[in-house]
């Protein structure tokens, strides 16, 4: 007569494997990270260094930025573990507890989509908004509702932009030296011409190849669409995303950037492609639309969420002036994860559909029109009459 | 097109292990022990403690919905009413029986001359009259099935097995393919089916070769292979599969009746000899197991005997730190103590360690679980209202379509208990209501 | 308070490692905005200049063929005055800027932006004059204020006069357009004062008028002075002739005086009007009309600010000519404006116009000077013509009274 385990059915469990588990997601993640971080480091450090432009200590600041802002997200999680929990007493109690909790993360995407001259204090600022306020407030890992590198970003973002540009701004050694560009980026470009011209608004910069490669100025590590593409063929390999959610993101922006254009009387495709393909949309999608806590869990309200960030992104970018599109986008979206969580369940899981939930797809499908149909309409107007000459038809790149 | 596919996930199958060794008889245990109890009805006893019975001696009565005979599945004396493990985790009433070891049949117990003779209700009460239920592990009164209004173009043999380790089906199988083509053409005439099918995973090639060859002779039959998932044993997947249509209820809505093929061999012999359900196969499988295989016993068998047979633990195995399951490892319970009796739907019975202890984050919100779900439901949504005590919610949200797959929790990598989680949604919205 | 620090070791562990990583982080991030800081402020100074090159050559390069670049030439700009067509006095020109042209390395052109004079002021032309060989290549109006009907007159061959017009020659003169005169005009003043620019900075010689100017002064000779306002004399030739002559009132040879002694040729005469109105030696505002010895009545004219309406004062002389009794303005210049009331103080200022030119000739009247130094208002233009005409009047009573 022996006495076994208890335990709740099922009795096979994934999670037990060796090849699963919180380390393995972590490494994949930063596997995943390491094509953008090493494009940044040779966009912004090692091919201005190679142009003569920077001493050759500065080469390492992309990489030492992301590192340090890595490790401020940690040390700030440790310390709020430390202040407010009283069984976190040792280095090993408080080893256990960062094991679990993805503490590194939201550094290291911030310090990713910060721009290259940012002082550090001002990470530090950002991290200390991102962890505390946008993470651990809420509960720590897995109760936060809103992404918490966005959070820290956006709080940087409305305050202390002038700061960054005195420190440097965005751009590199050796895109300061571009006359065309007159030290803006892309989407500042865009903001100031007020026109869907190509010569405008992407000759500047070279074409769309380089829009694509990522060889353009931008924040530090998320120009590169061709890293992300990378890094998103990893996630979906390693199942650490769900391949379609930045499809269906990046889809919507492109379906009604090109709606713009039409309504601009810019047809090109060549429009939805630059939309595409700047701004850091691509990181955004890849990175920030996907990130499981603060979006929804079920697939259908994370097609239906990807399908509004589109929306709103194209608005706030468009049609608003706000610093940053995507960003903003996403953090206002998180406020709607857990009623849109909710109610895709229920669409999703009833067959076959009931009244209430009819009601439900209705709203849903009204609201995201309404969103996307505002926001092609009017920026599509308000570029179409500061249009003064527009070429009728560009070919791709 | 059906709204909602069913749909599955492919697990580690782990039934190579219990494969090896063939199928065992083990018709002789010392006592057996009849569980008083079917389902969630207790069954009334009939016999006397000191009351000498035979093999298919009717011993209790299954009353009220699925009224059938329960019988004895030795021969010897009664000697005591204890208490014995069940499968259901609970210690229940169960009717010792000494064997005598004489294997003496009860009068009922005769071959019949023509058996393709008997008309659907003869053949319906015949089901009843064996106390057939459901073999693959539910346990429902099959007759009842055959009982239903609708009409019925198909039997479907459910050989799929598509939990792991559990390889008893397909033993049973390989033993004695014509019964089980037999025992099909029985169901389909019970039903007034034209076709019958038999389901398996197309992998098992084993069970193609032994039942091609007798294919010939029973015309309205085919063989139905299926994808390597779990949960492809699922009722509603293989009616989906096989005829294309889906159901809400029950399959015969959509002109279906699946039986699970231990079922059919059984009700066979129960057409043709008027044995009652007495016996059937157990795996006695997992890591913790010495010699892992498959037992043919009598209803009762105490699983001691069968450890023993197999040559007992593995070595060094700790207890305290082994899972001792009975049924399958997704849907199976944790016994707490290893004196388990087998039931009608004790289909196996694992024994494999703990894995080790890991620290786990709190829910990612990857909706993995989401994504698995056969039935489409969304088991963070549930847990999270079922936490906030919203029975509106919970319905709303049909946890009540949930069959504890348990493919949720499987896929969680924060190894959180969401399956419980639903079950427990469950219930509170049942209650609540 | 030690066993506070162990008992908390791991909060302050990491608040030390925080620090730190703030500290070296902020130090580097220091150094390496302050280099970007630097490099941005030069980038910007380079764009600003490249910006400014864009202009410049956008603006001068197709003034000269083949030309590259076009680039700052620093240079001192020289002092030159000339009579505006018309009497309306004189006019110095500015150098408003200097540029040197380039093929490749060299240079091939100089470029002088100068602000000229034609019907008005504010007349921007740039010359543009090859090194090589000393010629116009062609010029450009930048700005001008001229009246536009006849501005736009100046077509297509009047500016091809300019191509390849050489500054050897001594005359230099510009083929005015019919109508357009006054602004034909304008450039001839402009070029004369690019040819001046170009003799400093590059050693050019001017070509010699072919004489020199002696003298050059007021004709008293009532007889003769209403059309031949000014005499001169020049020295010209191998062997130094002297010749006295009239000028007329644009400074063009009018002859010898009485006749007497040897004409310069045609050349010299042609000459003669550039030199002596650059010479300065007297005003081409200021000069007599007309006199009539039986009435001893004086007429003089002068010009102020208005290239419009000159100054003319009647003036009846003393039997003595020591001074003059009566006169009259029949033509002035100051206005009654309603911003122009308060010329000056009293007794200017509410008086009738022509208060100030009549309260100069008072003045003069009194006692043969003239002790008015300004009068807020009109010191820069009308004072100083006032003065210019009293003092020729002052001269020639003296020269009337035999030198009294």
């Amino acid at each position: 007569m022996a006495r076994f385990a208890n335990g709740k059915a099922p009795y096979l469990r994934k999670a037990d494997d060796k090849a699963y588990g919180t380390a393995i997601i972590m490494r994949d993640f930063l596997i995943g990270l390491l094509p953008l971080i090493l494009f940044a480091w040779y966009k912004n450090g090692l091919q201005v260094y190679l142009d003569g432009n920077i001493a050759f200590l500065e080469m390492f600041y992309p990489l030492v930025f992301i590192i340090v802002g890595g490790l401020l997200s940690t040390i700030f999680e440790g310390l709020f573990y430390v202040i407010t929990d009283k069984q976190v007493r040792t280095l090993k109690a408080l080893g256990t507890k960062l094991q679990t909790s993805f503490a590194a993360i939201p550094g290291i995407l911030l310090a990713m989509i910060l721009p290259l001259y940012t002082p550090i204090w001002v990470l530090v600022f950002g991290c200390l908004f991102a962890t505390i306020i946008g993470k651990m407030l809420f509960g720590g890992f897995g109760y936060n509702i809103f992404n918490p590198a966005l959070i820290g970003y956006i709080a940087i973002a409305f305050t202390l932009t002038g700061v960054i540009n005195a420190a440097g701004g965005a751009l590199n050694a050796s895109e300061i030296l571009i006359d065309g560009i007159a030290g803006a980026t892309p989407l500042g470009t865009l903001s100031a011409a007020s026109t869907l011209n190509y010569d405008a608004l992407v000759t500047p910069y070279g074409s769309l190849w380089n829009f694509f490669l990522g060889t353009i100025p931008g924040a530090l590590a998320e120009t590169s669409a061709l890293a992300c593409l990378i890094a998103y063929a990893w996630f979906v390999f390693r199942k650490v995303i769900k391949w379609y959610v930045p499809l269906v993101f990046v889809g919507t922006v492109f379906v009604l950037s090109w709606g713009i254009g039409l309504a601009a009387g810019e047809p090109g495709l060549w429009f939805p492609t630059y939309s595409i393909l700047s701004g850091g949309l691509m990181f955004g999608a890849v990175f920030m639309a996907t990130e499981p806590v603060t979006t929804p869990r079920n697939p259908l309200g994370k097609i239906v969420f990807a399908l509004f960030l589109g929306a709103f992104t194209v608005l706030f970018r468009f049609v608003g002036s706000l610093p940053e599109g995507v960003a903003t986008a996403i953090v206002f979206m998180n406020i709607f994860t857990m009623p849109i969580d909710n109610w895709t369940a229920i669409i999703r899981s009833d067959s076959p559909i009931q009244k209430k939930t009819w009601l439900r797809i209705a709203v849903l499908a009204i609201l995201f029109l309404a969103i996307a149909a505002y926001g092609v309409l009017k920026s599509g107007s308000d570029y179409a009459t500061m249009i003064v000459t527009s070429p009728l038809v560009r070919g791709l790149f | 097109m059906i709204l909602h596919k069913a749909k599955g996930v492919r697990i580690d199958g782990r039934k190579q292990m219990s494969k090896t060794a063939p199928l065992h008889e083990f018709l002789n245990p010392r006592f057996v022990y009849i569980p008083l109890i079917q389902q969630a009805s207790p069954l009334k006893r009939i016999v006397e403690v000191g009351e000498l019975v035979k093999i298919g001696q009717v011993v209790a009565f299954r009353e009220g919905f699925g009224a059938m005979p329960i019988h004895a599945s030795v021969s010897g004396k009664v000697t005591a009413v204890k208490k014995a493990w069940h499968a259901s985790g609970r210690m229940v009433d169960a009717i010792e029986i000494e064997n005598d070891l004489l294997h003496t049949p009860d009068d009922a117990i005769r071959p019949e001359i023509d058996p393709d003779a008997f008309t659907k209700p003869e053949l319906i009460e015949k089901m009843q009259n064996a106390g057939l239920s459901g073999l693959g592990g539910a346990g429902f009164p099959t007759y009842i099935k055959y009982k239903t209004q609708c009409a019925i173009d198909v039997v479907i043999i459910n050989a799929v097995e598509c939990e792991p380790y559990i390889t008893c089906d397909y033993m049973l199988i390989e033993q004695l393919p014509e019964k089980l083509l037999k025992g099909l053409k029985y169901f389909m005439r019970a039903a007034g089916a034209n076709r019958g099918v038999v389901c398996y995973k197309a992998y098992n090639t084993g069970i193609e070769a032994v039942l091609k060859p007798f294919l010939a002779a029973y015309p309205g039959i085919t063989l139905f292979p299926v994808k390597d998932i779990y949960p492809a044993g699922w009722e509603k997947y293989l009616v989906q599969q096989v005829t294309g249509k889906s159901y809400a209820n029950l399959p015969s809505e959509a002109g279906a009746i699946v039986d699970n093929s231990a079922t059919a061999i059984v009700f066979a012999d129960a057409v043709e000899k008027n044995i009652p359900l007495i016996s059937r196969v157990v795996t006695i499988s997992g890591e913790g197991v010495r010699n892992p295989q498959n037992f043919l016993v009598p209803i009762g068998t105490p699983v001691k005997d069968l450890i023993q047979q197999c040559g007992g633990y593995a070595e060094g195995l700790d207890p305290a730190k082994a899972y001792y399951i009975a049924g399958g490892p997704m849907t199976g319970r944790a016994i707490l103590i290893d004196e388990l009796v087998v039931n009608d739907t004790l289909g196996s019975v694992l024994v494999f360690p703990l894995p080790a202890a890991k620290n786990h984050p709190a829910c990612l919100g990857c909706g993995q679980c989401a994504d698995v779900c056969p039935v489409y439901l969304a088991p963070t949504e549930i847990q999270r209202a079922f936490e906030s005590k919203d029975v509106e919610g919970v319905k709303a949200l049909n946890a009540n379509k949930c069959m504890q797959c348990g493919l949720c929790s499987y896929v969680c990598p924060s190894h959180i208990e969401i399956t419980d989680f639903v079950a427990r949604a469950k219930e509170f919205a049942r209650k609540g209501a | 308070m030690k066993t506070f620090f162990r008992n908390n070791s791991l909060v302050f562990g990491l608040i030390t490692v925080l620090i730190a990583v703030f500290t070296f982080g902020g130090i580097f991030s220091r150094y390496v905005a302050a280099e970007q800081n630097d490099r941005i402020v030069a980038a910007a100074a380079n764009q600003a200049e490249a910006e400014a090159a864009r202009i410049r050559n956008e603006t001068y390069l197709p003034m000269v063929p083949g030309g590259t670049r076009v680039d700052v030439y620093a240079n001192s700009p020289v002092s030159a005055t000339y009579a505006l067509y018309g009497n309306r006095g004189d006019f110095t020109p500015t150098l408003e800027a200097s540029y040197q042209v380039y093929t490749g390395d060299i240079a091939v052109a100089v470029i002088y932006v100068i602000q000229s004079y034609g019907k008005f002021e504010n007349l921007k032309l740039a010359f543009a004059i090859s090194l090589a060989d000393d010629t116009v290549l062609s010029v450009l109006v930048l700005s001008n204020q001229e009246t536009p009907n006849y501005f736009a007159a100046l077509d297509a061959s009047f500016y091809a006069q300019f191509a390849g017009k050489p500054l050897a020659d001594a005359a230099l003169a510009v083929d005015a357009v019919a109508g357009s005169t006054y602004s034909s005009k304008g450039f001839e003043i402009g070029l004369l004062y690019a040819r001046e620019q170009y003799a400093a900075d590059f050693g050019f010689v001017i070509p010699g008028a072919g004489f020199t100017l002696v003298s050059l002064s007021y004709n008293f000779d009532p007889m003769t002075f209403t059309d031949r306002p000014y005499v001169a004399v020049i020295e010209f030739g191998v062997e130094s002739t002297i010749a006295n002559v009239y000028l007329y009132s644009d400074f063009a040879y009018a002859g010898l005086v009485g006749g007497i002694g040897i004409a310069p040729d045609d050349q010299i005469q042609a000459a003669i009007p550039l030199v002596a109105a650059a010479s300065g030696l007297v005003s081409a505002g200021v000069r007599f009309i007309s006199y009539d010895a039986g009435t001893r009545t004086l007429v003089m004219t002068t010009r102020g600010y208005n290239s419009l309406t000159p100054i003319q004062v009647t003036f009846v002389l003393n039997a003595a000519f020591d001074g003059f009794s009566d006169y009259t303005i029949s033509s002035h210049e100051t206005y009654d404006d309603a911003d122009n009331v308060d010329y000056g103080e009293p007794p200017y200022s509410g008086a009738a116009v022509p208060a100030v030119e009549a309260a100069l000739i008072v003045d003069y009247q009194t006692d043969g000077v003239i002790t008015i130094d300004t009068v807020a208002g009109a010191s820069g233009y009308t004072v100083p013509a006032m003065k210019a005409m009293l003092q020729l009047l002052d001269q020639f009573l003296s020269a009337m009274n035999g030198g009294q």
